[in-house]
Parts: C-alpha cells; sequence; structure tokens
C-alpha cells in the first residue's frame, strides 16, 4: 500500500512537472508569435524597399549613362569643328569660322544643360538612401526580436517581463543616425506638387 | 534678390550640394548649410540668414520640429521657410503647413521649381 501511494506521488509529481514544462513551452511560443507574425510582414517589405532601391538606381544610372554618351560626342563633335576653324581661319574664310563658332557654342550650352540634368537626377542618392535605410530598420527590428526569442529559450520559465530588448542596449554607439521617409520614391512627382501647389493656393484663399 | 542669405538644411550631403548648386545656378550665391534642424538653430544664432530650405526627415531634429521651433521664436516667426521633401502625403503637407511653412516641394524637384517657390515665398 505504501508502495503504491509512493508511486502515486511520484506520478503526480512527473505530471506536475511536465505540465509546468507544457506551459513554459506554450508561453514561450505564445511570446514568439507575433514576432513571427511580423517576420512575415516585415521581411518582404524589406526586400520590396530594396528592389525598389535598385531598380531606380539602374533607371537612373542609365539615365545617366546615356546624356553622358551624347556629352562625349558632342565633345568629339566640337574637336572636329575647331580644327576646322583652324583650317577656315588660316584661309581667312572669317564668315565660315563665325558659323563654325556658333555651332560650337551651341554645343556647348547643351553640353551644360545636360551636365546640370545629370547633377538634378543625382537627387535620386537621397531617395534611394531612405529605402536603404528603411529596409536596414525593418531587418534591424527583425534581428531584435529574433534575440528576444532566443533571450525566451534560454531562460526556464519566460514571463513578458523577461524579454529584453536589445536593440538601444546592442546598439554601436558610432552606428550612424537615421532618419528616412519609409514612401520615398524617386518618381515624376509633377502631379503630387500640383496638388501640394492647389492645397497651398487654397490656404491663401482661406486667409486672404 | 541676390542678397538674399540661404541656409539650405538637409541631413543629405548630396542634397546639401545638389540645393546650393541649383542655387547658385538661379544666382542666390550666398548659401550657408546645416546638416538638421539643431545644426540650422545653431547656424541661425551666428548668421543672419534671410531664407530657410529645409527637409522633413532628419535625425536630431526633425524639419517639422524646426519650423516649429523657429515659429515660438519671435526673431523667426516671419522667417521665409520652404520645405524640400519626399514626403508628397496630404496630411503631411497639412502638417507642415500647421506648423508654419510658407511652401513646399516635393522630391525629386526640378530647378524651375526651386527657383519658382523661393519667388513665389518672397513675393507673399
Amino acid at each position: 500500500m505504501q508502495a503504491t501511494n509512493n508511486a502515486q506521488s511520484k506520478i503526480q509529481h512527473e505530471i506536475l512537472e511536465l505540465w509546468k514544462s507544457v506551459s513554459g513551452l506554450v508561453e514561450s511560443f505564445r511570446l514568439i508569435r507575433n514576432p513571427i507574425q511580423e517576420f512575415h510582414r516585415k521581411v518582404p517589405q524589406a526586400t520590396d524597399q530594396l528592389d525598389k532601391g535598385t531598380e531606380q538606381t539602374e533607371a537612373v544610372t542609365h539615365h545617366m549613362i546615356d546624356m553622358v554618351e551624347r556629352i562625349t560626342q558632342r565633345d568629339e563633335e566640337i574637336k572636329g569643328i575647331i580644327i576646322e576653324v583652324k583650317k577656315e581661319a588660316e584661309t581667312g574664310n572669317l564668315d565660315e569660322v563665325h558659323n563654325m563658332l556658333d555651332k560650337i557654342s551651341q554645343q556647348v550650352n547643351t553640353n551644360l544643360n545636360d551636365t546640370y540634368t545629370i547633377m538634378d537626377a543625382l537627387q535620386f542618392q537621397d531617395i534611394t538612401s531612405q529605402q536603404i535605410d528603411h529596409a536596414a530598420a525593418l531587418l534591424e527590428d527583425i534581428e531584435s526580436k529574433l534575440q528576444n526569442i532566443i533571450s525566451v529559450f534560454d531562460v526556464e520559465s519566460p514571463t513578458a517581463s523577461d524579454v529584453k530588448m536589445p536593440v538601444e542596449a546592442n546598439a554601436s554607439p558610432d552606428k550612424k543616425q537615421h532618419a528616412f521617409d519609409p514612401k520615398a520614391d524617386y518618381s515624376d512627382k509633377k502631379a503630387d506638387q500640383h496638388d501640394i501647389d492647389q492645397l497651398f493656393d487654397k490656404s491663401r484663399g482661406i486667409h486672404e | 534678390m541676390t542678397d538674399l542669405k540661404i541656409l539650405a538644411v538637409d541631413d543629405s550631403p548630396t542634397m546639401r550640394r545638389i540645393i546650393i548648386n541649383t542655387l547658385k545656378r538661379a544666382g542666390y550665391q550666398d548659401v550657408g548649410e546645416a546638416t538638421d534642424g539643431k545644426d540650422a538653430l545653431a547656424k541661425l544664432k551666428v548668421e543672419d540668414f534671410n531664407f530657410v530650405i529645409t527637409d522633413w526627415n532628419m535625425p536630431e531634429m526633425d524639419g517639422l520640429s524646426f519650423v516649429t521651433t523657429l515659429r515660438s521664436m519671435d526673431e523667426y516667426k516671419s522667417l521665409p521657410v520652404l520645405m524640400v521633401t519626399t514626403r508628397s502625403v496630404k496630411d503631411d503637407i497639412v502638417e507642415a503647413m500647421k506648423a508654419g511653412v510658407n511652401n513646399y516641394i516635393v522630391k525629386p524637384f526640378t530647378p524651375e521649381t526651386l527657383k519658382d517657390k523661393i519667388q513665389q515665398v518672397l513675393s507673399e
């Protein structure tokens, strides 16, 4: 009888330990469920942002290469015209020299405008860097949540208060601070600018 | 018009160079620069700028807080401020208007838009 009671007590103890263990496991899975749902959302978001940055960088780079090719082509033409100018100057044909100089002047102005266009197109760097910063922030968030999950499995009976927030604590002091617009996009903004102008016009109308 | 002293505030060195280059092409030779709102406030204290072009998303102090701070200070209440940002959502623009920006340009912008908006702000 005593032996039976001992066995029963041992089994009860084992069941209790098993229940505690299962409860701990359930709690752990409950804690990691939300981060995993977030990963499902944030990983594709980060990938999309990086893809967008790559596509837009490529498109602008191609546009700039086209411009540079046109500029160098015009430079070659100018070199040829200068040789002709020298020849015409030696023969004293001043009218032709004037015509050629006008042509050179036009080509130089076109090249100057194209150079400015390249300069303006370089705004893409700011926009794509914001897209990359956004993707990096999403990935850093995922990293911190993965660390949280690891910490959950490192402790016996985890509770929400056991979960560490490693982002700030582990952040490198030298890490560059980023501020970005998650919707930053390098596309034609004429329509957006028109809507903004209308908003301001409307506001002025109200105040006047 | 050319005696205008403009402060360009943007955390991106590329954008600051582009804005300064565009301004100089438009005839505005006197241009200073700041990396964020906090830096801009410090620059405004030591130099007399009479026009500000600012980005929105910046570390330390963003453009919106910067404009709000400016408008809370008597000496900068009427300082013309043009916001140049990637943000194009209507709510953001309304927020910027409420903070006190005089006009708003969305990036990427054209040199003509920048010149037009400066003129527009100055003529108001």
